[in-house]
């Protein structure tokens, strides 16, 4: 099973119990919240270049 | 709790008065320093919910014994004060305290003695009592009716001897004056109550009557003794009268208001005893009894004719009548047959035939559990009038005492006549109650509430009815909104052979099956019918608004719209152009299916028009809406709807955030939106519209969804509601006006300004109005219930 990292804040998500996820560039995403699902929809090239943000 | 800190600090941001905000991301603890001159603590924590974050907390609700505004808005003010305390709300119509506090501070004893030192009478509400107001009690009946009864003999008499001129004796008063004291006896309550708000310094109506009763009763009992200073022209036996007069009338007036209330919530109580029924299980070859709460998802409940269904389920076996009224408020029973799967829902009525239901939720999780609940939030929602109100009602409490001590002090200093200053001062506090001011608001709102939720309506927030007639814009979605929702397959266009069709029809069928989408649902219905197998689907995903992605014998299998096959890294799009005009001009709306990331197949989906939808779009323009459509459907479609409805503008191919995002931008401009969504999908942006309307046919309403539900799942009660709204806004100001009209025409009348021409009340005739003035604002609001079966359309 490989870890899944959510991209903007850098957390481990578990696929199965998040419902936050997305689909880009062939690829799933998943998220903690929604708060980052909808960051990184606004900008995913940025959180895909430059890695999670982590937390504040 | 995991945490993205950002957000919330964003909303702290917008409170102004977070100073420090420290997080500790291994315990899931944070703390927060604000300034709480700025704002208090049910702010902050109001802020964390915002940002879309839970706090660990608990919630206790207290039932406060003959709560009124005054002393609500004193227990708010002081809970609300005290660490650990994230929020505190009252409901009058329930007499209830809803406390929500933070168990790492305080334990739910320390809220009961918290609670214990407001000084107030109170019990903590337990589960099974939920949304059952004041305990209905036989004694309080007897104690009114015969102190009303007593009351009105001793004014009666009192009046005769006043106009035959009887001479009085001495054996007379003192027959009077026991009267009295048992009336006052009987009413002590109010008397405890009246005098305790007077101590805390927030004086209440019962302040006033008692202030009313007390100087009356002292004087007469002075005069008797032959100690009272003398007075001209009034007889001392009339203060006893007086104070039987009015505790009489009043008492009798609450009695009366109670019961007017209690009928207003019977049809919720009658839900709440849906609740606690016993459900028949069957296990093997027997049938056992029991708790329906206790009964555990997926097993097998029995139901006979003219019983109450204990759970939320799917019928597996028989068929029968269900009578889903209280839901729905549609009258005629539904047919329900395991042939066909049908859903049912705990508190409907099996009118004939025989059902086994498999339970799908039981006690907390069903439908029934919801509404309930969410009828009982709405109680505790203070719209902005009535805060208004409340403070009215404080302030104007302490004017009428100004008043009476003004107009004592006029009689007995300047005129020099102490009885009268003694009966016009008692007058004064009699006739000069603001409760019907008090009650005017929160008895309209909450009539209208249940006065919905008989239609098939579930109010969320108590505002709702003043927010929806301050909406400017009306946006639907489109599916399941506008149109019927139940979208069926015309066509399945393969577009590539790479597979065979049987194969991959097993693999469209499969990914679909796990999907709740209504499209999916259309599809499954398809492969139903074309007697198509399904097989197991590895690493389902489901993405809002684009579609969904399965893994299926090591195939990866994509079905959803041009954005998600454009995700998923799918090209040679242009071979779908020419059957994607054919599709969309016939207003149907295409589903693309990739398979390994190449497209395969077009699936043609359409729906209908609700039948209803272009009378209640017509009407809602006739009331100024501009209205408009947000769907994520494809142009032709959503342009074809649009134009058939004559709608101010549409936008398509939106997912579920970029129409919360059109939401935020368009009310960022100052306009407010009521957003009609279906409730699954729209939930974030049903919250973030200045009213949400969530329609949904009872089984699939999502709890989070919607400042409305409507379950009936009709279109056009969008437009009860609205109706609903503007009749609960002409009560509000019709109960205020009554209020003040009785309140600013008897205050001068009793004070004795009109003395010297004859025109002057006893403080029991105060009372009498003031109790007319009580039950004509509660039987005003009652006609709600009554006007609210009826609609335009």
């Amino acid at each position: 099973m490989p870890e899944y990292v959510d991209p903007v804040c850098g957390m481990v998500v578990d696929p199965k119990k998040t419902t936050y996820k997305t689909v880009y560039r062939g690829r799933i995403y998943y998220f903690c919240s929604k708060h980052c699902l909808e960051e990184f929809e606004k900008n995913p090239e940025y959180y895909l270049t430059h890695g999670p943000r982590g937390m504040h | 709790m995991p945490l993205c800190v950002y957000a919330i600090n964003r909303e702290f941001a917008k409170l102004g008065c977070v100073e420090e905000f420290k997080f500790d991301l291994s315990t899931g603890e944070a703390i927060i320093v604000y300034n709480d001159s700025i704002c208090g603590l049910n702010d902050v924590y109001r802020g964390v919910r915002n940002a879309g974050y839970d706090v660990v907390k608990e919630v206790a609700v207290f039932v406060v014994e003959d709560l009124d505004t005054g002393l609500a808005s004193y227990i708010e003010k002081r809970l609300c004060k005290t660490t650990g305390i994230f929020d505190c709300i009252s409901s009058i119509s329930t007499s209830t305290v809803k406390v929500v506090y933070n168990p790492y501070t305080l334990s739910s004893s320390d809220v009961e003695k918290i609670f214990s030192g407001l000084g107030v009478g109170f019990r903590k509400l337990l589960e099974e009592s939920i949304a059952r107001g004041k305990a209905f009690e036989k004694s309080s009946l007897l104690r009114r009716v015969l102190s009303f009864s007593i009351g009105v003999a001793v004014v009666s008499i009192a009046i005769a001897s006043m106009l035959m001129n009887i001479h009085i004796s001495y054996n007379y008063v003192y027959y009077l004056a026991i009267a009295s004291s048992v009336v006052i006896a009987l009413n002590y309550d109010i008397l405890r109550r009246g005098f305790a708000a007077l101590a805390r310094l927030s004086p209440t109506m019962d302040s006033l009557v008692s202030l009313s009763t007390t100087i009356s009763f002292l004087f007469g009992l002075a005069s008797l003794l032959g100690v009272a200073p003398k007075g001209s022209g009034l007889s001392t036996e009339s203060f006893f009268e007086a104070s039987a007069g009015v505790l009489g009338f009043v008492g009798f007036g609450l009695y009366l208001e109670e019961r007017i209330r209690r009928s207003a919530w019977s049809s919720v109580e009658d839900l709440v005893k849906r609740l606690y029924s016993k459900a028949r299980v069957v296990v093997g070859d027997k049938v056992v009894e029991v708790d329906a709460e206790k009964v555990s998802p997926e097993s097998i409940v029995e139901i006979r004719a003219g019983e109450i269904i204990p759970v939320d389920g799917v019928v597996v076996d028989g068929d029968g009548y269900v009578d889903e009224s209280s839901f729905t408020g549609e009258p005629l029973p539904v047919h329900k047959s395991a042939k066909t799967r049908d859903p049912v829902l705990a508190g409907t009525i099996l009118v004939s035939g025989y059902l086994r239901v498999r339970a799908t939720r039981v006690g907390r999780e069903t439908m029934l559990y919801r509404i309930i609940e969410t009828i009982r939030e709405a109680q505790f929602y203070k719209p902005k009038a009535l805060r208004v109100a409340d403070k009215f009602v404080g302030v104007f409490t302490w004017l009428v005492i100004a008043l009476g001590i003004s107009v004592l002090l006029y009689w007995g200093i300047i005129v020099s006549d102490f009885a009268k200053a003694i009966m016009f001062t008692a007058t004064v506090f009699a006739t000069a109650c603001p409760c019907a001011i008090g009650i005017a608001v929160p008895m309209a709102v909450s009539i209208a509430v249940v006065a919905a939720s008989r239609k098939g309506v579930v109010i969320r927030r108590g505002d709702v009815f003043d927010r929806l007639l301050e909406s400017s814009t009306i946006i639907f979605d489109k599916t399941g909104t506008l149109t019927i929702g139940k979208p069926h397959v015309e066509n399945i266009w393969i577009v590539n052979n790479t597979v065979d069709e049987k194969t991959l029809l097993f693999y469209i069928c499969s990914v679909e099956s796990r999907s709740e989408h209504p499209i999916a649902k259309a599809v499954t219905d398809f492969c139903k019918d074309k007697g198509v197998e399904t097989g197991d689907v590895e690493e389902f995903n489901h993405f809002p608004g684009l579609g969904v992605v399965g893994i299926i014998n090591n195939s990866t299998v994509s079905i959803g719209n041009m954005e998600l096959l454009k995700r998923m890294g799918v090209e040679e799009m242009e071979k779908l152009e020419k059957i994607d005009d054919i599709i969309s001009s016939k207003g149907s709306t295409p589903v693309l299916v990739a398979l390994n990331n190449s497209l395969v197949a077009v699936i043609e989906v359409s729906d209908r028009l609700r039948p209803e939808a272009e009378k209640v779009v017509r009407y809602l323009k006739s009331l100024g809406y501009r209205i408009g459509i947000a769907s994520g459907d494809v142009k032709g479609s959503v342009e074809r709807y649009a134009k058939a409805l004559q709608l101010d503008f549409y936008r398509y191919e939106l997912k579920p955030l970029e129409k919360t995002e059109l939401v935020k931008e368009i009310q960022s401009k100052g306009e407010k939106i009521l957003y009609v969504g279906d409730g699954v999908n729209d939930a974030a942006t049903i919250s973030v519209a200045h009213v949400g309307v969530a329609m949904g046919g009872g089984a699939d309403v999502s709890k989070e969804a919607g400042d409305v539900v409507l379950t009936s799942n009709k279109l056009s009660d969008l437009v009860f509601i609205i109706e609903l709204s503007k009749k609960v806004r002409r009560k509000f100001l019709e109960n205020i006006a009554w209020a003040f009209i009785y309140n600013i025409a008897l205050l001068p009348i009793a004070a004795g300004v009109f003395y010297s021409h004859g025109v002057f009340m006893r403080p029991e005739m105060g009372a009498a109005a003031m109790i007319l003035s009580d039950v004509s604002v509660v039987l005003n609001s009652l006609r709600l219930l009554k006007q609210s079966t009826s609609s335009s359309i």
